[in-house]
């Protein structure tokens, strides 16, 4: 699932570590600032919205995307591939948000 | 998918379960009571003094009482129909201001009546705080008082119990389409737990990832908004919700010259057909932003909040302001925000749907409640087949089992005589808001108590009959009280009412059954469980400061 | 309530009913209904109840409440059916 992607080998043998500190670290940091920035993706892409609704909406989006990185950080075969993968996803969908 | 991922989910799961569960029972279970807020006040309200200023004389007593008060004009509302808990036709609240908005305890109610030769009066009134004292433990898990810090809390417990679900789900993956619908009663006790946890928590999915993300919403929305603030809305979050200021603003309006409620009723149901208004909330009525929210309620729509929705009407004019929280004539974004609420506290499809998210709610507290079942039961120690002695429970096991019974049944019991106590204390010592707190806390951790002292066996069959007789005491009371005039207390008779009293007797035989039912695994059940009637109280065996029996 | 709510509970509680007794591990009856036709069946009455249901009321309540129902039903029924199986002895 999740933990598989870049490395051409067979993620099916990868060990697998529970790292339980540093990957309910990663969900809750990084779960944070990706739901902060889709939040804000959100917002920049929807101003004809009014922006009382919209900001509703933008806040409604944050605790989904937060307790679901955190439910799916498990999955990553080790805590420092969960901090690359969900930092490098936030700091893409940051990247992103600051240059709309 | 590797069965490793299974393992580490387990722990996920049964981690945030078996700390959030106790509290997520409460939540559920004052949560299902709380759908019927208004029955259950209605049930619980003295009759009235004195009659209900007809319809057709509002605009005297409107302009009599803002005469006598001119601050009421700031907030005042008009209630349309008459039910038990609806104090008079005008009422408004003073609230302290430095007291936290979701703390009602601290709001002063005002009626406005017309006297006999038609003089506006001014009374104090003190409506029963019972249906909002279920619905803070509903809405802090358990604790007293609405608060931040207590929200933070509650906020904490749903983000458990978000992780939970996933993480359940995730357990449950493998055998999902296999064991679908299975509930194998039988020898295999773990078995049987685990299909009866798993049932209702697959197939309730959606209603309980909804309520983790909205109580979730509920706790932190505020912080939200601030970080949101700063970083998205660039600090102009403040100014989404403020009113333009009208061109030329009209000084000192005479709110004699309002049109009546009932046309203003007229305009917002030629607006909105189907509508069915409650109340007249009007606002700011001598300045120049007069507003007046026809709420109400549409079955056949979705509502943005527990009570209904809203039409924003100028009250001079009759003209429709604003129809952002009018159930069923919002706008898509407006009506994904308001699906939220609904979801969360019933608020579409009318009464049927009440009843089903009872029922849900109740189903919801069975899932939590099993939850530790299930986590009892695959930590027993169980005799060798050979026979052999009975081995004692792990002490830790023997301890959840008494703390799951007492909370959970200390919960159920609190709340039943926290209902019964409100006509009691009214018919005894007059106040009966200031007993409500005590009654349920003495019971609750009464209960909790009597569960260590006992130990769970023991203890789950005689809290589950002082459940029994503590539900059976709601109706019991209304009819002593229409039997013995002189007791100075009262039985209401509207369809909501009576309903309290139904649904406690419906309640009482279904607890009863479960009395019936745990009281005869404690008798026959294996002696090789804390669920057994055995030497076994859970505070035996080595407890610092608790005397220890021989064994 | 409405005619079309009425109906529209009694088609979805019929339909769930049907879906429930066409699994295999259902403890209602001695032997699962035969899944394909007892699967088509719950599917038209579900559908059936979503389009009463959106007589009476919108489409988005409407389908609120048809899940809501789904939900209740097919919470209840394994519990029914397994009080049941108890009490044939099984």
């Amino acid at each position: 699932m999740w933990g598989g992607g870049a490395d051409m080998a067979d993620p099916a043998l990868r060990p697998i570590q529970r790292d339980w500190l540093s990957k309910t670290l990663a969900g809750l940091v990084l779960g944070a600032i990706l739901a902060l920035a889709c939040s804000g993706l959100f917002a920049r892409l929807n101003t004809a919205m009014p922006l009382g609704v919209r900001g509703q909406l933008a806040m409604w989006m944050v605790p989904p995307v937060w307790l679901g990185v955190l439910g799916g950080v498990y999955f990553f075969s080790s805590g420092v591939r969960a901090w690359l993968w969900l930092g490098a996803a936030s700091a893409f969908v940051t990247g992103v948000f600051y240059l709309l | 998918m590797r069965s490793e991922f299974v393992r580490i989910y387990k722990a996920v799961h049964t981690w945030t379960g078996i700390v959030a569960g106790m509290a997520l029972f409460i939540a559920f279970y004052a949560g299902a009571l709380t759908v019927f807020k208004e029955p259950l006040a209605a049930w619980a309200s003295p009759p009235v003094a004195g009659r209900m200023v007809p319809l057709a004389d509002t605009p005297k007593l409107i302009a009599g009482v803002l005469a006598a008060d001119p601050a009421t004009a700031r907030d005042f509302t008009i209630h349309m129909g008459d039910a038990e808990h609806v104090p008079g036709r005008m009422g408004w609240q003073v609230r302290d201001t430095d007291a936290d908005d979701h703390d009602e305890s601290s709001v002063r109610h005002y009626v406005g009546t017309l006297d006999a030769t038609g003089q506006a009066r001014i009374e104090a009134s003190h409506p029963s705080q019972l249906a909002s004292f279920i619905d803070v433990l509903h809405r802090v898990v358990g604790l007293p008082v609405d608060s931040d810090p207590n929200r933070w809390v509650m906020g904490l417990v749903a983000a458990l119990y978000a992780l939970a679900l996933i993480s359940g789900v995730v357990v449950l993956l493998p055998s999902l389409v296999k064991d679908f619908f299975a509930l194998r009663l039988g020898k295999n006790l773990k078995r049987m737990w685990l299909d009866a946890h798993n049932v209702v928590g697959i197939v309730s999915l959606p209603f309980h990832l909804v309520m983790a993300l909205t109580a979730v919403v509920f706790a932190y929305h505020d912080g939200i908004y601030i970080v949101q603030d700063k970083f998205v809305h660039d600090g102009k979050w403040g100014t989404a919700f403020q009113r333009q200021q009208p061109a030329a603003a009209a000084p000192g309006r005479d709110p004699a010259s309002m049109l009546p409620p009932l046309e203003l009723i007229a305009r917002a149901q030629a607006f909105a057909p189907g509508f069915e208004p409650t109340a007249l909330q009007y606002q700011q009525v001598t300045g120049p932003r007069a507003v007046v929210r026809v709420w109400g309620k549409d079955a056949a729509a979705v509502s943005p909040r527990a009570r209904g929705g809203f039409a924003a009407l100028d009250p001079y004019t009759g003209k429709v302001i604003n129809s952002d929280f009018l159930p069923g004539r919002q706008s898509t974004p407006n009506l994904f925000v308001s699906s939220f609420f609904a979801l969360h506290m019933a608020a579409f499809g009318g009464t049927a749907v009440q009843w089903m998210y009872f029922l849900l709610g109740l189903a919801g507290a069975w899932l939590f409640y099993s939850g530790n079942l299930l986590w009892v039961e695959s930590r027993r120690r169980k005799r060798p087949r050979d026979g052999g002695e009975v081995p004692a429970q792990r002490r830790d096991v023997r301890l959840m089992a008494a703390a799951t019974v007492g909370v959970c049944l200390g919960c159920v019991c609190g709340i039943s005589l926290t209902i019964v106590g409100a006509k009691w204390a009214y018919a005894l010592v007059g106040d009966a808001n200031a007993w409500l707190l005590p009654v349920y806390y003495t019971t609750f951790f009464g209960c909790i108590v009597w569960a260590f002292l006992q130990g769970a066996a023991k203890a789950a069959v005689h809290l589950l009959w002082l459940a029994v007789m503590a539900a059976l005491a709601i109706p019991l009371t209304s009819g002593l009280a229409a039997v013995a005039p002189g007791l100075n207390m009262w039985v209401n008779t509207s369809l909501s009412s009576l309903g309290v009293d139904i649904t406690a007797c419906v309640g009482a035989a279904a607890l009863g059954w479960m009395a019936r039912a745990t009281a005869r695994r404690v008798r026959q059940g294996g002696a090789d469980s804390v669920w057994s009637e055995g030497p076994q109280p859970c505070l035996q065996g080595g407890v610092p400061g608790v005397g220890v029996q021989a064994k | 309530m409405s005619f079309f709510t009425l109906t529209g509970l009694l088609a979805s509680l019929a339909g769930s009913t049907c879906l429930y007794l066409a699994s295999p591990n259902q403890r209602w009856r001695l032997l699962p209904l035969p899944a394909l036709p007892a699967r088509s069946l719950a599917l038209v009455l579900i559908v059936l109840g979503w389009l009463s249901f959106a007589r009476s009321m919108q489409a988005v309540t409407a389908t609120f409440v048809l899940v809501t129902v789904l939900m209740l039903a097919l919470s209840v029924l394994p519990y029914i059916g397994a009080l049941r199986g108890v009490g044939r002895g099984r």
